[in-house]
């Protein structure tokens, strides 16, 4: 009777299945226009190619954390990049979030696939706060990134932009 | 939609390590510019975004725009400082010592444009001697500018600005090229804290300089003349049919003998006269009434509390006016 009871089959890259309270799955913009396309099809599983079974489990957990709060409008443009945005995370999130690194980028690319959009922001303020305070060569080291810059570039960029650092 | 498959490469995602950056501090996005030519690219839009000038770091923002074009390792060939100025879509300006904001001869001699500017915020706290209304801005910087933000600490100031602005071509049409027609201008008459008057009297010269009295017209001496400075310069603003004239702060300024409400309304009284008598000059009484109706007045609180100041103001430089909202 009661909409929020309707429960939905997710399939994920490892072809397990995940039988999901609709207002969970919900929290997934992507997942949400699929079931709206796929209509009254009971019993139909929503493939998730994109996602494993460990990374839907984790994310299942913050969506039913969540299922309650008001979605965020469909079009809320993160657009204006001349404010600067706060970097805060909730204290449940924070917790959550408390992942090896892998398990991290598995959920930052997922939310970003499922289009989950307050948990993409989760996922890059974390990385944002890894970044703080690091040097160029430590950020370098923790993501694996190769410096494509000659030693007088880095310095002249050093140089020039060493104002923001004051 | 392609994703990367790689772990590592996760952050290297474009539009991953841009939704990252926008929440990365100023310290870090420098940082970041030093990482990869792709970090480098991602994070100066954000660093640049928006920029403010102060005496202490003119000489460091400024570092390497006069060093010309040059080849990168990414194959470009650029002059990478001036291209990141040219960035800059939100600029304060604060003078700094020996300097009037852009019209500094430190500005004047790299000859930096902001292709992208939007908001401009100028500080006016020093006599300029450039030629110049607004300190000396470069008449094509406002191209692009849709709000102006100016700030005043005092008086003197105002007298100069005005008499610069009226003694350029033929002043009033001058004044109105140079700003894009409904571009927002918001005129601030600041005072350090929101308790503070910012005029409290027009004979109270303990700290002015003496000569400076002496130069100036007699009449100013009830307050009148300086009262008459802040009439022309809102009525200057708005000839220049700005889309919308914000003038905060009016009735922290208190004349002899007024309260508060009673010079700001004299000053509002005082505005409209001084713009019929050159509308009626210009034969443009059409547009009086439009220029009587985009200004607004209002507190800086009340500024403070609309959702669009953000960015104009530091934090810190404004957590006296929120503590006592």
């Amino acid at each position: 009777m009661s909409d929020n009871k309707q429960k939905v089959i997710l399939q994920t890259s490892d072809d397990e299945q995940f039988t999901v309270e609709k207002i969970v799955a919900e929290r997934s913009a992507m997942i949400k226009s699929m079931m709206e396309d796929l209509g009254e099809q009971e019993g139909q599983a929503i493939p998730l190619p994109n996602v494993s079974s460990s990374v839907l489990t984790k994310i299942l957990e913050y969506c039913d954390h969540h299922k309650n709060e008001p979605l965020p409008a469909a079009d809320s443009s993160d657009a204006d990049d001349s404010r600067r945005k706060t970097s805060e995370i909730g204290e449940w999130d924070a917790r959550w979030i408390q992942v090896d690194q892998e398990m991290l980028f598995e959920i930052i690319l997922a939310a970003n696939y499922l289009d989950i959009k307050p948990l993409l922001d989760v996922g890059c303020k974390t990385v944002a706060n890894m970044i703080k305070g690091k040097t160029p060569e430590e950020i370098r080291k923790l993501f694996n990134i190769t410096n494509d810059f000659t030693p007088e570039e880095e310095e002249q960029i050093r140089k020039e932009n060493e104002w923001a650092e004051e | 939609m392609a994703f990367p498959s790689s772990k590592s490469s996760v952050i290297t995602h474009p539009d991953i390590l841009c939704h990252i950056l926008q929440y990365a501090d100023k310290q870090s996005l420098s940082r970041c510019m030093r990482v990869s030519w792709l970090f480098f690219q991602l994070a100066s839009p954000l660093l640049y975004s928006t920029l403010s000038i102060t005496p202490n770091n003119i000489d460091s923002v400024l570092r390497g725009a006069s060093s010309g074009s040059k080849i990168y390792s990414d194959c470009t060939e650029r002059e990478m400082k001036r291209d990141l100025l040219g960035l800059v879509k939100n600029l304060s300006m604060k003078n700094h010592e020996g300097c009037d904001n852009l019209g500094c001869l430190r500005w004047c001699q790299t000859n930096i444009k902001f292709l992208s500017l939007n908001i401009l915020r100028i500080y006016l706290n020093e006599a300029n001697t450039t030629g110049q209304p607004y300190s000396g801005i470069a008449d094509e910087t406002f191209q692009t500018v849709t709000k102006l933000v100016i700030t005043f600490r005092n008086l003197e100031d105002l007298r100069e600005v005005n008499q610069m602005t009226l003694e350029i071509g033929q002043s009033i049409e001058h004044h109105k090229r140079m700003f894009n027609e409904n571009t927002e201008i918001v005129l601030i008459f600041w005072t350090d804290d929101p308790t503070q008057k910012w005029y409290h009297n027009a004979n109270a010269g303990v700290d002015s300089d003496p000569d400076l009295n002496a130069d100036s017209d007699s009449d100013s001496d009830d307050g009148e003349g300086e009262i008459d400075n802040i009439v022309q310069q809102i009525s200057l603003c708005a000839v220049a049919d700005a889309g919308k004239l914000i003038v905060c702060n009016l009735d922290k300024i208190a004349m002899k003998d007024k309260t508060n409400m009673e010079t700001k309304q004299y000053m509002s009284n005082r505005t409209e006269g001084m713009m019929e008598d050159w509308t009626n000059c210009t034969r443009a009484q059409k547009q009086l009434k439009n220029r009587l109706e985009v200004i607004e007045y209002m507190s800086f609180e009340e500024y403070l509390t609309r959702e669009d100041w953000q960015g104009e103001f530091d934090r810190e430089e404004v957590e006296l006016w929120f503590d006592d909202t």
